[in-house]
């Protein structure tokens, strides 16, 4: 069940109609009724793997929230820290078996071609037979529903709430629809209570979600869509054009992306608004971030808030990362030694979201170029504010935000050219084709209507995505949008959603010419 | 509290940690600025900072971290 497809706005009519009909306490039944329908669409066996690692998790989540109500109840303080200790050894033994489990599957299922591959290509070079490739069934949402329950089970091992002790409730936070086709990363503690609750109907929720659904399926469909052909083709025959096309080709991915991704987020938040529950943000005007790290903290928000907690403090805090700062104090600068733990654990988690983007070292460059850069920015950190207090610079002003800006979506282009150029050496290709042969002289209409873009497809885009960034401007000056059109008359707002339906149904919905395609981070 | 002060500002020179009492939940603050800082911290004063230790009310602040400090102290 494709959710930009009239089926998908049927099933969540009847979805919503029926949470709302009946008594408040049995609403979740509800939802879990829907997202095992709506998983199950996507084929049976995806709903095996789902059921397994729900049964898996919910175990080992039973066995950290018995262990975590153990109180050491020893005589003396001495007795009663070594049995903690022991706890925590046991708690910690618990986690990693579970973890393990956990990543082992999405590493078998997501990752084992792209590993044989690799082993082939060494044991081919030494006269071996190379191993057949396996082809494993990806499920749907697997990269996102791992990680929702790994966090659920690091936090119930750092004791921060109980666990869900009843199965269906925590099912249902493992499988809820809305987050299963491309996340978000959703927490626990954040969602369960309004899951659980049974809310009550409230008009300004339906408004809410409708506008943000519209606005959502508007997003991927007048620009992610639009651009998609364009993009395919630059990416694919970069040679045929000059290396500035290719340049332009990594732009315009970085808009459809962005378009693609964070509109099906605006959907599928807005489809969990219509049933009163908040989903987590996933982004933040991302292309108007000043640095790299300050993109990340913008840009699929919940992987980066996941990769933070779970990942980067407990790394960059560890006893080996401790005795490496240790040791660079004797050799290095104190300015820069206290600075080489978050580094090397920085590039480590970026190394980690690239592997997590999918298989292929072309994603692992894609970490890595990241990585570096936001590890090379905290080692200038220090340069950089002697410079600014020598000449009396303001970072607020706006020749330095624009200047930001624009380095940032730089950086951010390059590493696109790794993130969708199928593999490692075609990125470099691509790089090396926009470097050394730019033909900026040989740029003219007929180069960009052969790509698809002519004033016919562009102006529309542009329009769309004019509407965007000022929408974007204005949500960077803390107004919600959705907000301030239901604070207006009510005529207002009837017109607003009117021409937003209207728009909706002649551009996407009744559109027969416009076929959609699936979301880039479906199924990852 | 001076002492503080320095190790902050060897690690953070352009926050103001003086005035600043929303340092982690404006985004002033950032995660490679907190773990500089903690490991600054546990050299420094000889303490133990836990990932569990790393939440927004210990870090709000110079105060916070103050506390967070003292409360470790007497912990460890």
């Amino acid at each position: 069940m494709s959710v930009n497809g009239v089926t998908f706005l049927a099933f969540l009519l009847l979805a919503v109609i029926l949470y709302y009909l009946i008594p408040k306490g049995v609403r979740w039944i509800v939802l879990l009724c829907a997202s095992v329908v709506f998983y199950l669409s996507y084929g049976w066996s995806a709903g095996l793997y789902l059921a397994v690692t729900i049964v898996l998790t919910y175990a080992f989540s039973l066995w950290l929230g018995r262990l975590a109500a153990i109180h050491p109840a020893g005589e003396t303080a001495q007795v009663r820290k070594a049995q903690k200790k022991q706890l925590t050894h046991k708690k910690r033994l618990v986690l990693a078996a579970a973890l393990v489990l956990n990543f082992l599957a999405l590493g078998v299922l997501k990752y084992g071609a792209f590993f044989v591959s690799n082993v082939n290509r060494v044991i081919q070079s030494f006269g071996q037979e190379a191993f057949p490739l396996p082809a494993f069934l990806l499920p749907l949402g697997i990269s996102f529903y791992i990680f929702q329950t790994s966090g659920y089970l690091i936090d119930l091992y750092r004791g921060k709430y109980p666990p869900q002790r009843n199965i269906l409730r925590y099912a249902l936070f493992v499988c809820y629809f809305p987050q299963m086709v491309q996340g978000p990363i959703n927490r626990y503690d954040a969602l369960a209570p309004a899951l659980y609750e049974g809310n009550a109907f409230d008009w300004a929720n339906l408004q809410h979600g409708l506008l943000r659904m519209m606005f959502g399926v508007l997003k991927k469909a007048l620009i992610a869509d639009a651009l998609a052909p364009t993009v395919q083709e630059l990416y694919t025959n970069f040679y045929a054009y000059p290396g500035s096309m290719a340049f332009l080709g990594a732009a315009l991915y970085c808009i459809q992306l962005y378009c693609d991704f964070s509109g099906g987020i605006d959907l599928l938040c807005g489809a969990s608004t219509l049933f009163g529950i908040p989903m987590q943000e996933n982004f933040r005007q991302p292309y108007l971030s000043t640095s790299l790290a300050d993109f990340w903290r913008r840009w699929h928000i919940s992987l980066g808030e996941w990769m933070k907690d779970y990942l980067f403090y407990p790394l960059a805090l560890s006893k080996a990362f401790g005795r490496l700062t240790k040791r660079a104090r004797s050799v290095l600068p104190a300015d820069v030694a206290k600075r080489v733990a978050p580094c090397l654990a920085t590039v480590i988690v970026f190394l980690c979201v690239g592997i997590w983007q999918g298989p292929g070292w072309a994603n692992i460059a894609y970490g890595l170029w990241n990585g570096l850069w936001m590890s090379l920015g905290l080692l200038w950190a220090p340069v950089s504010s002697k410079l600014f207090h020598r000449f009396s610079w303001k970072r607020e002003g706006l020749f330095w935000i624009v200047w930001g800006v624009i380095r940032t979506d730089l950086l951010v282009i390059i590493g696109r050219y790794f993130s969708n150029a199928g593999s490692l050496m075609s990125a470099l290709r691509m790089l090396k084709h926009t470097v050394t042969a730019p033909g900026f002289g040989s740029l003219n209409a007929q180069v960009f209507s052969s790509v698809g873009l002519t004033w016919a497809t562009v102006l529309p885009i542009c329009a769309a995505l004019a509407v965007l960034l000022c929408i974007s401007l204005a949500k960077e000056r803390g107004v919600q949008v959705s907000q301030w059109i239901c604070q207006r008359k009510w005529y207002v707002q009837f017109l607003i959603l009117f021409a937003g339906l209207l728009l909706t149904v002649l551009c996407v919905y009744g559109n027969t010419d416009y076929v959609p395609i699936a979301y880039v981070y479906e199924n990852v | 509290m001076d002492k503080l002060y320095q190790i902050l500002h060897d690690c953070c020179p352009d926050i103001d940690f003086e005035h600043e009492t929303k340092l982690v939940d404006d985004g002033i603050l950032e995660s490679l600025d907190i773990v500089m800082i903690v490991s600054e911290l546990s050299e420094q004063y000889d303490i133990e900072i836990d990932v569990d230790d790393l939440v927004p009310e210990n870090f709000n602040s110079a105060q916070a971290i103050y506390a967070l400090i003292q409360r470790l102290q007497e912990e460890q």
